[in-house]
């Protein structure tokens, strides 16, 4: 064999034995590049069907058969064939860019890994990669009648764009970083070519001109983007950008934080959980810990399990400074185990190091009743299977976590995150996943308590070197087994020993002493601080976050003469390694460690001279006076005071809810005394609304007619400030009501509390009546009421977006056009979606959770009018997007919804794994009526297509006894698929009556699509009697409703015996009158073609 | 978010005829005496001269159900107390004197833990 040379990136290009091969077609080019890119080996069928989509199996076997002979002669011996695979030798005499491209990248991952970033070496592969890329992957190669083909260009090539991008943003970097300016302008002059909108590209490129005096390229840099930015209908200069450029221009304000207004100081405290900690300067390096650390990205989880005060934490700030991975950081705590709460700060810590990851969950998350937890997840992880690059995240403090449903969504995303993404988490206990499991596969990294215990080399370098203590080393061995390796202990026994007269003396006491280690050298510290900080440390001990503010106000009483301030305490604790740890850069926030909180906490409650539940008293003032209610109602709860406690969560638990947080508010009025919610209505709606979104109902009746009672009672008992909100409260009462009347299918009730509802929402774009107008749709839709659902889901159409409400935008405008599908017509369908594509595109959103739908819905109309590839294109689009959500709801119905498309191409295995998986997600979840009818229907019509009787007479014969036969539109499908099972089996006289009962049914209800095949089905068994005059007097009468949509595989799906038929009827002149000549004649060619 | 139900502290069936709800913690080192807020209702007893000198702290109380309970181990763990043992004591009125030497007995027993 000669030595092959494949070029695919840029113009396809074949080298054999340094000489062009001049392959004979396109076909042969784009298999010979898919044999060399994919894996070793292909199944025949397969690739038959990727390449001649429309031919028959045996006719695409043929003609794979003929390239491979074809690619065989140009280049000899390259292609291995057997009977069922066929596969490129991959020897060493074959060379791909692609490959090449790969390892070349990859080496520089081993480079920076390795923190030789800018290494000769690593450049110089850089480099060479750069070149390697000509063009982009098979320039100019399409094949537009192998769709799928098409399709898996179109991800190589931007996958390979993406990795070209990064090539580009790393080799730039390393230019700049040695010096190179004129080289790296230049390539980031490329990076932002690739993509004009990338602002972080453009950003790079503006300081790099700026770096080298080029002020007014870097501004005009800006200028044009902006300029770009403003063609595309709703975009922005980003912050940053935008903040790079004013810098640039050198009009920066200073910026001074001088005294902010108190409301303002408190909003950061959002951010200290994604904070992450910086190491401290003065440490000892671990370096056998880090370097254990360094293989992090080589596991799914990495686990750090020790007790409080082992430098758990310390440990991660470390790794995260050397390492080259981008981290995204959170500090869980108690507010966690509410699952939404968690949910929208997992999206915000990731949104750290990725831009614009979780957009869609987020809005998912802003729903009144967002969806479950793990669809908001499966959003996410969608997300980051789109991130090119690999990412970490870090949860700390994990050990507070307890509820179930936090660790499952933590095991989900374990399970399902893309590869190159990795957990680390850092915990008291081992966290409840499949830790056995992820060891046995070789996916988990431990370090574990006996790791992170100090050695004594480590504790020598602590003591002596950062500390400076000057101990012997037997003082410091003695220290070193007191403490068992703790570094707490041992950062608290260096605080005592600091300055000690008689350092020897201290520790040979502390090793002799049986005393709790804690009890001993936290004493020993406290006495050395002087009254003023042992009563500053006592009293704001009871909070989880400390501001400056905040603090003063607790320390009120003792600092009113003084005129001390926290801040400046806060900030020498700090200074003087007192356990205080800074929780953002601004050093607004910080916390104690929680081990010394502890300790001081248990001091606290001991001391007499203090009324702790005063200090809670004014903790929950201040809280909520600055916006911090979650915290406040804590403290409130904290200081024995119920009153004060309901009263705020009677003004904020709106707030809390409707921002996820149902888990909280449900524990809070769970704490409360038995008898006090009956008397506080917005309590019992409240406690109503959290009991709905988790999803138990039990309970929630009553809570209505609390809530109603409360409205009615004499008004004099209400606090006052929630006199003006009457109507509010009834608004939410309605809302509530209809919410459980809608999950318990009670439609006529949930059409009537909406209805009742809207009368109360004056503001047409509020959030709750969009959600009022969208329930009311579905309870129509349900009873098949189309034009009541019609109405109702074109008004949320119309609105949603004003109100920023895309999803349920999206959502209406799928059941619109399935509406019109029903009806028949097909083109308002087809219009309906198109437009909603074409306006999302505008803004890049085109693949906005749900669209999967959509395109689902054009792929059937397409479908249904004969236009395959097409129909096969948008089918292929509405999976991805589909399994992008992983939500099981939404994956049966794309899946089902490609199985007609399947059978009728003759892809019958196909079809068959299609239901398959289906089958997999309805067996495990819940899906919704309609969506279940669609998947039965699609079972029963694969069986008949396969000839398998025995599953669809046990199909039958189940269906028949389970009484769910015949009830009206939302079984309609699947009735459907039951009378041509009955046919199937030769039981005509049932088929037909069934039918004539549904077609009944289909004509009141305004179903012409359903009509039209019903009507079909009883022309069949017609036909099959033998009694041809009235089957073609039925067929007409179909036809005339087909040919209003213009249905075509409908009829032509059917094969054969409709064909004679058809023919037969134009014999007799039975069409002619009635028919459009040119549908009769187009289905005719559609049924030769 | 489950409703704390009031877990019947015989919820082990093994042990008929013994509803007692006083548990016995043994944890290693003295504990001074404000660690007693942070167990509420329950008593610090110190025992000096456990496993050598090494001491040990016992803490005794009666526990409303499983989940106190395992709120209890939940704060010896964060105050990284090496935890020995725990038993529920058995029936009957027992003075918190004579659980200390019931548990000593048993340590005795066991060896060192």
């Amino acid at each position: 064999m000669e030595a092959l040379k494949l070029y695919w990136l840029g113009l396809p290009r074949v080298v054999l034995a340094e000489r062009p091969a001049k392959l004979e077609t396109r076909k042969s080019v784009a298999l010979l590049a898919y044999l060399s890119t994919g894996a070793d080996r292909c199944q025949r069928e397969a690739v038959a069907t990727v390449f001649w989509p429309e031919a028959n199996q045996q006719r695409a076997l043929g003609n794979l058969r003929r390239t491979l002979a074809s690619l065989n002669s140009r280049v000899p011996g390259w292609i291995e064939a057997d009977r069922d695979s066929i596969g490129l030798r991959k020897t060493s005499k074959l060379w791909c860019d692609v490959q090449a491209f790969h390892e070349l990248l990859e080496r520089v991952r081993q480079f920076s890994n390795a923190g030789s970033e800018l290494s000769e070496e690593c450049r110089a592969a850089l480099e060479n990669a750069l070149k390697l890329y000509r063009g982009e992957f098979l320039d100019g190669l399409n094949l537009p009648d192998a769709p799928q083909f098409d399709e898996w260009e179109f991800f190589q090539r931007a996958e390979l764009q993406g990795e070209l991008a990064g090539l580009l943003e790393r080799l730039a970097r390393t230019y700049s970083d040695t010096g190179k300016g004129d080289q790296a302008i230049e390539t980031a002059l490329r990076w932002t070519a690739l993509d004009p909108l990338h602002e972080p590209a453009s950003r790079m490129l503006m300081e790099l001109y700026a770096r080298s005096g080029k002020r007014s390229a870097a501004l005009t840099q800006y200028e044009d983007l902006q300029r770009r930015l403003h063609e595309q209908p709703e975009r922005e200069v980003e912050e940053a950008t935008r903040r790079l450029y004013e810098e640039i221009r050198g009009q920066t304000a200073p910026a001074v934080p001088g005294h902010a207004p108190a409301y303002a100081a408190a909003l950061p405290i959002l951010k200290t959980k994604l904070y992450i900690p910086s190491p401290a300067p003065s440490r000892v390096k671990r370096a056998d810990l880090l370097e254990r650390l360094r293989r992090v990205e080589r596991y799914r989880l990495t686990l750090i399990s020790a007790p409080a005060g082992f430098g758990k934490t310390t440990l991660l700030a470390e790794w995260i400074a050397h390492t080259p991975l981008p981290v995204a950081w959170l500090s869980l705590d108690h507010g966690d185990n509410d699952i939404y709460h968690f949910l929208s700060y997992l999206i915000e810590a990731l949104q750290g190091i990725l831009e614009g990851v979780g957009a869609d969950a987020r809005q998912l998350l802003q729903s009144p009743q967002p969806p479950s937890p793990h669809i908001v997840l499966g959003s996410l992880i969608s997300d980051l299977g789109k991130a090119i690059h690999p990412g970490v995240l870090v949860l700390d403090d994990y050990q507070y976590i307890v509820e179930s449903a936090v660790h499952e969504l933590m095991g989900y995303l374990l399970e399902h995150m893309p590869t190159n993404w990795h957990i680390v988490v850092a915990s008291r206990a081992d966290p409840p996943f499949r830790l056995g499991r992820l060891r046995a596969h070789g996916e988990l990294l431990e370090l574990r308590t006996r790791d992170l215990r100090f050695s004594v080399a480590e504790a020598t370098e602590f003591l002596n070197q950062v500390m400076a203590l000057g101990l012997s080393t037997e003082d410091i061995r003695a220290l070193e087994t007191r403490t068992e390796g703790w570094a707490v202990g041992l950062q608290l026994a260096a605080l005592s020993l600091r300055g000690h007269e008689r350092p020897t003396e201290f520790i040979r006491d502390f090793s002799g002493s049986n005393r709790f280690v804690l009890d001993y050298l936290v004493e020993e510290v406290l006495k050395r601080q002087p009254a003023r900080i042992q009563s500053f440390l006592l009293q704001t001990s009871i909070l989880d976050k400390l501001n400056g503010q905040l603090c003063d106000e607790l320390m009120s009483d003792d600092w009113s003469q003084s005129g001390e301030s926290s801040q400046g305490v806060l900030e020498d604790l700090e200074r003087s390694n007192l356990f205080v740890l800074p929780l953002d850069d601004s050093r607004q926030w910080y916390r104690y460690h929680h081990l010394f909180a502890d300790l001081l906490r248990s001091r606290l409650a001991q001391s007499r001279a203090i009324e702790v539940e005063g200090l809670h008293r004014r903790a929950a003032h201040w809280c909520e006076s600055n916006g911090l209610f979650a915290e406040a109602v804590q403290h409130a709860f904290d200081a024995q005071d119920t009153e004060a406690a309901i009263q705020l969560i009677e003004k904020h638990a709106g707030d809390l809810i409707f921002s996820g947080r149902y888990a909280t508010v449900l524990e809070w009025i769970r704490r409360l005394p038995p008898g006090r919610m009956w008397q506080r209505p917005w309590l019992c709606v409240w406690l109503g609304w959290a009991v709905l979104a988790s999803g138990q109902l039990d309970g929630l009746e009553q809570l209505i007619q609390g809530a109603r009672k409360g409205l009615t009672a004499n008004p004099l008992e209400q606090p006052e400030f929630l006199e003006p909100k009457n109507e509010e409260l009834t608004a939410q009462i309605l809302g509530l009501e209809m919410a459980l009347a809608s999950l318990q299918e009670r439609h006529s009730r949930t059409i009537e509390l909406a209805l009742q509802l809207l009368g109360q929402l004056p503001d047409p774009l509020s959030r709750q009546r969009i959600n009022a107008l969208y329930t009311m749709g579905n309870a129509y839709y349900a009873t098949g009421a189309l034009a009541g659902a019609e109405q109702a889901y074109q008004e949320v159409r119309n609105l949603a977006p004003q109100s920023g409400f895309l999803l349920r935008h999206i959502l209406a405008t799928h059941r619109l056009a399935a509406i019109e599908t029903v009806r028949g017509h097909l083109q308002q369908s087809c219009q309906l979606c198109q437009e909603l594509i074409s306006s999302l595109e505008r803004t890049g959103q085109q693949d906005f959770f749900g669209m999967g739908d959509v395109y689902s819905d054009m792929a059937r109309v397409y479908y249904e009018w004969n236009r395959v590839e097409d129909a096969h294109q948008v089918m292929a689009r509405s999976i991805l997007l589909s399994e992008a959500t992983r939500v099981p709801m939404i994956l049966v119905s794309s899946y089902s919804n490609a199985v007609p498309l399947l059978i009728g191409g003759g892809n019958l295995n196909a079809a068959e794994e299609m239901l398959e998986k289906g089958i997999r997600l309805v067996e495990r979840y819940p899906v919704l009526p309609e969506t279940r009818d669609l998947f039965e229907s699609c079972r029963v019509r694969l069986w008949l297509a396969k000839n398998d009787v025995k599953s669809v007479i046990l199909w039958s014969v189940e269906r028949q006894q389970s009484a769910l036969g015949l009830s009206g539109f939302q079984t309609e499908l699947s009735d459907m698929a039951f009378a041509r099972a009955l046919i199937a089996q030769g039981k005509l006289d049932m088929a037909f009556h069934v039918l004539v009962t549904m077609a009944d049914a289909a004509e009141a209800g305004g179903r012409n699509g359903r009509l039209a095949e019903i009507l079909l089905l009883q022309t069949k068994v017609l036909w099959l009697e033998d009694r041809r005059d009235e089957a073609l007097g039925l067929l007409r009468q179909s036809l005339e409703l087909g040919a209003a949509g213009n249905f075509i595989r409908t009829y032509v799906d059917e094969g054969q015996w409709l064909e004679e038929l058809l023919r037969l009827g134009i014999e007799h002149g039975e069409f002619g009158e009635y028919q459009s000549p040119a549908y009769i004649s187009t289905l005719l060619k559609a049924f030769a073609g | 978010m489950a409703s704390v139900e009031q877990d019947s502290p015989d919820s082990g069936k093994s042990l008929p005829g013994n509803t007692s709800n006083v548990y016995e913690i043994q944890v290693r080192g003295i504990l001074d005496d404000h660690w007693q807020q942070w167990f509420e209702g329950m008593t610090l007893r110190a025992d000096a001269s456990f496993d050598g000198g090494q001491g040990c702290t016992l803490i005794i109380g009666p526990l409303a159900d499983q989940p106190a309970l395992h709120g209890v181990l939940e704060r010896i763990r964060d105050l990284n107390l090496a935890l020995i043992s725990i038993r529920r004591l058995p029936d009957g009125p027992k003075s918190p004197e004579e659980s200390l030497a019931a548990s000593q007995c048993e340590s005795d027993r066991n060896g060192t833990a």
